[in-house]
């Protein structure tokens, strides 16, 4: 474990925090900017320090930061790729060439990363042995506060994460487990799909924006998503969209967790049996949240990145997902934009040909 | 001439007040129970408006009994909301006479359903049925003789079948509202019941304003401050999808704005929102609303569901009603399509888009 070489592909919020978290362990970390080379990154490259503030408090040296991916990656045993999923594609095509056997790949979040990477890979020719990991989601929330200092807002107590091929889960897992050891668990699922579809942004994120559609235009400013946007009936409505993915991915043969589950699970476990009665509750994480926009990238990554493919995925297994389409229809309508055309389809996770079975089998 | 006002609310006491300061004979029919008011009207028989306009009279009777209350009448106004037209209709049809005229204001299809309930029914009379495409006044019942008139409406269109007694039809209710209220000739009862703006300005801006209605309804207006700007861009595509089914259907529909103009005073403002913000809007007081009211209940069901299915109909799509239907659906957990106002509950499921004109032109 001492030996394990990590590389952060990303120099966001996230990206960072996760090299603070792995610099604590006192393993080696490079940190990749994927853009330009800002003055946080010549910073950063200068003094090779990244430190995490507020709900947690650690930090550590940097093994690098380099803007080269080619020498990131080299004798990189893990490859944390954390970036918004439209990154994905772009980031991905830059780092197949530098694939090498026996490199482990972990997508934070997950977002179908896996069928795209593995298409990719195909599509390019290039075939390696290597693990694909996601995970549901970020473990922490957490925002840049200096070049060099991220503030922890709240952080996650367990979430779930899947690795392809299935048998490596248990590998992967142990290692972010002892790198995250004391702060955040990692619970092993069955297979990368389970991962995607858990995902519980896509229930928390859209509908609420589309039935406060007005409210949001008016005092976007002030509003606060889960606080103003989450009413009793809202939630309710909420529930019901999670109940349409919980069916779906039983019909795939998926075990999901509900969204209120997930958050108990992140956040903490009380009795509350709504969405907004958790929202309201002493664990949410939600009362301090104030800020929307109507072209919020809850709706803009949300619906084509996850509740698009979720919807495409129910009709290939025969099912209707009339709440998933509704919110596709809504979205695609207020926003001008064909958010299924847009979208993560089938095709583009190059899943359309193949049975429902086949798809679970290629990510487990 | 001899006038039977069936319907006791808000615009069936405006009309009788109405009528009454022209001098002519109004009988008020009450449908449901024998309120204080209505026993009070009974022996007075008197009914007044005040606010936007003052004026009144004498009743010729106000009665619970249908056949006394047609009995006699050459003009049958039902006045009532459009979910009670089919228990009515039901009440009337065995009483309708030959040459009686039968005005449903506003129309929401009447026409249609009452030829269809009074074929069901075995009655065939030589009638017309006349339809106007809104009430002509936002008024609220203020004491039991009286109605405040908030705002009256400048003109508004009205349509007959058989059309060749529309510009009669027309000429009298404009000698009644005479410096009121003109009432304009449509071509035929479709182009009457398609022209209802409801269909534009409720249900949408409730649907995407649920949760502040939610939270805050009781100080909530619909208007000022449920259409923001870009919910009143939203709105008027689903206005052009009603003006795309008029077009198809070969009637000449007038869209959402330049009709509140009509309605309410003529400006240069070129969007709803704006409208809504102008001098001539009507709506600044307008406050209340309900996540479950009558502009989802009554209007997604009534309004928008027969006008979605026509277009189907005629081949036509229009993603926009379709989505506030589905929408309305699922969140009140009702099918309103199943029980909206269909083609089947207006007798038009087997005619042809051609038939359907014809047959209330």
């Amino acid at each position: 474990m001492n030996n394990t070489k990590f590389t952060v592909l990303g120099s966001g919020n996230g990206a960072r925090a996760w090299c603070a978290q792995i610099a604590a362990k006192g393993l080696p970390v490079v940190m990749w900017e994927p853009l330009e080379a800002t003055e946080d990154y010549l910073k950063l490259k200068e003094e090779k320090e990244m430190y995490l503030e507020g709900d947690m408090n650690i930090g550590g040296k940097l093994a690098g930061v380099t803007m080269d991916i080619e020498e990131a990656m080299d004798g990189a045993d893990f490859l944390l790729v954390i970036v918004p999923s439209f990154a994905h594609k772009p980031i991905f095509k830059k780092m197949i060439p530098h694939l090498k056997d026996g490199q482990n790949i972990v997508v934070v979040p997950g977002n179908f990363a896996g069928f795209r990477l593995r298409k990719m890979m195909k599509e390019a020719g290039v075939e390696r042995n290597i693990t694909i990991s996601e995970m549901t989601t970020m473990p922490y929330a957490c925002r840049i506060r200096n070049y060099n200092t991220v503030t922890v807002y709240k952080k996650k107590f367990a979430l779930g994460m899947g690795t392809s091929p299935k048998e490596k889960n248990g590998y992967v897992t142990d290692v972010l487990n002892t790198v995250f050891a004391g702060y955040v668990e990692y619970l092993p699922s069955d297979n990368l799909l389970e991962i995607d579809l858990d995902n519980c942004n896509c229930i928390v994120h859209p509908l609420p924006v589309l039935l406060n559609y007005g409210e949001i235009e008016k005092n976007g400013d002030t509003y606060r998503h889960y606080i103003d946007g989450i009413t009793p009936l809202i939630s309710e409505q909420v529930m019901m969209m999670d109940e349409e993915r919980l069916v779906i991915g039983r019909k795939l043969g998926l075990e999901l967790h509900s969204c209120l589950s997930q958050l108990k699970m992140f956040y903490g476990q009380n009795d509350s049996e709504t969405l907004y009665d958790y929202v309201h509750s002493p664990d949410s994480p939600y009362f301090d949240l104030v800020g929307q926009s109507v072209d919020s990238r809850y709706i803009k990554e949300d619906v084509p990145g996850i509740v698009v493919p979720l919807m495409l995925l129910a009709k290939k297994a025969g099912m209707e997902a009339p709440i998933c389409e509704l919110v596709v229809k809504l979205a695609s309508q207020l926003h001008g934009v064909d958010y299924v055309a847009e979208g993560t389809n089938l095709e583009t996770l190059g899943i359309e040909d193949l049975s429902i079975e086949e798809i679970v089998k290629m990510v487990s | 001439m001899k006038f039977a006002v069936l319907g006791s609310g808000n615009g069936a006491r405006a009309w009788c007040a109405q009528i009454a300061s022209k001098k002519h004979e109004v009988v008020m029919w009450e449908p449901l129970e024998e309120t204080e008011d209505f026993k009070k009207i009974r022996e007075e028989k008197e009914m007044f408006l005040e606010g936007d306009m003052n004026l009144g009279g004498k009743l010729a009777g106000a009665t619970m009994d249908i056949a006394e209350a047609m009995d006699g009448a050459e003009f049958l106004l039902v006045i009532v909301p459009s979910f009670a037209h089919e228990p009515i209709f039901r009440k009337m049809i065995p009483h309708l006479v030959d040459g009686q005229n039968v005005v449903v204001v506003p129309g929401n299809f009447a026409g249609f359903r009452l030829k269809k309930m009074m074929k069901e029914m075995g009655v065939e009379k030589d009638i017309t049925i006349s339809e106007t495409a809104s009430m002509p006044y936002a008024c609220r019942i203020d004491t039991y003789n009286t109605v405040m008139i908030f705002k009256r409406k400048f003109e508004m269109k009205m349509g007959t079948s058989p059309q060749s007694k529309n510009s009669e039809m027309c000429r009298i209710l404009n000698d009644i509202f005479e410096g009121y209220v003109k009432y304009l000739p449509a071509e035929n009862l479709l182009e009457v019941d398609l022209e209802n703006i409801n269909y534009t300005l409720h249900p949408f801006p409730v649907l995407l304003n649920y949760g502040e209605i939610e939270k805050n309804g009781k100080t909530y207006r619909h208007y000022m401050d449920g259409i923001t700007p870009i919910i009143s861009g939203k709105m008027k595509k689903l206005d052009d999808e009603r003006m795309a089914v008029g077009a198809k259907l070969g009637l000449k529909l007038q869209d959402c704005l330049s009709q509140l103009k009509m309605y309410y005073g003529q400006n240069d403002t070129d969007t709803i929102y704006d409208f809504v913000n102008s001098d001539q809007s009507p709506y600044k007081d307008l406050v209340g609303q309900s996540v479950t009211g009558r502009y989802l209940t009554e209007d997604v069901p009534g309004v928008i569901v027969p006008i979605l299915l026509l277009a189907e109909k005629a081949g036509m799509e229009l993603p926009v009603a379709k989505l506030a239907v589905e929408l309305a659906s699922f969140l009140h957990d009702v099918n309103y399509v199943e029980k909206g106002t269909t083609l089947e509950t207006l007798g038009l499921a087997d005619l042809t888009v051609e038939e359907i004109v014809k047959l209330v032109s």
